[in-house]
């Protein structure tokens, strides 16, 4: 079942709710990109792929990803197809 | 800013970043000044945080909670898992505007005190002025109230 974005805006969210949702939104989509570029590269995706997919440039993906994947213990691999 | 922070009040600012970092998380928060606290084991105020009930692992647990709730809001059904007690990261994440109003509300505090440096206490009690935000939520779902933090520190 889906509902109108305004409707969920307007009849169903006072804005301290509405705000509080988007706070916890923006977490979940944190989240949900640490699991899959996790995966991904675990897959053997080149940090090229994994940031296309993301709609990021290479080197943002990589800067933010790469140390806690590597303190991890994950081979983020130097040799990865860039 | 941190020229005033007693050494404590340092480590607790500094881990908060370190925590956000390991999290993963875009920008340091409140909670990650509270969960910094509730690490510096050696000190009153973790001591005062355990007493309320507020151990790391309660505190992560209400914060995964939170989010739950939070998601349930706008139709996300998921069960979020609490994080693990985490060690440092090595990214810098930047200072989130509920982190930057803690510590300008801890320096506010401790000046209300009459208290020249400040402690990591003043930023347990800063925590606990929030009125918006996950933390304040976070203290209701595990019953606290800034009168139990402040008599928790005695």
């Amino acid at each position: 079942m889906t509902k109108a974005l305004t409707t969920v805006a307007t009849c169903e969210l006072d804005p301290d709710e509405g705000l509080r949702a988007v706070v916890a939104l923006r977490e979940l989509a944190d989240r949900l990109e640490d699991e899959h570029v996790k995966r991904a590269i675990g897959l053997g995706w080149s940090w090229a792929r994994i940031a296309e997919a993301l709609n990021v440039t290479r080197q943002a993906v990589h800067k933010k990803h790469s140390p806690r994947l590597r303190a991890a213990g994950i081979d983020t691999g130097r040799n990865r197809s860039a | 800013m941190l020229e005033r922070f007693s050494r404590p009040a340092r480590d607790a600012v500094k881990r908060a970043r370190d925590l956000a970092a390991a999290d993963g998380a875009g920008t340091v928060e409140a909670e990650h000044i509270l969960l910094a606290l509730t690490q510096q084991a050696d000190r009153p105020t973790a001591r005062a945080l355990d007493d309320l009930g507020m151990s790391e692992a309660a505190v992560r647990s209400a914060l995964a909670e939170e989010l739950t709730d939070a998601l349930q809001l706008v139709g996300v059904a998921v069960t979020v898992a609490p994080r693990p007690p985490s060690r440092p990261g090595r990214s810098t994440p930047r200072w989130g505007q509920s982190a930057k109003l803690a510590l300008k509300r801890a320096v506010q505090v401790a000046i209300d005190r009459g208290h020249k440096r400040i402690d990591d206490r003043h930023l347990l009690l800063a925590l606990g002025q929030a009125e918006a935000g996950v933390v304040p939520r976070v203290l209701r779902m595990l019953d606290v109230t800034p009168s139990d933090i402040d008599a928790a520190l005695g």
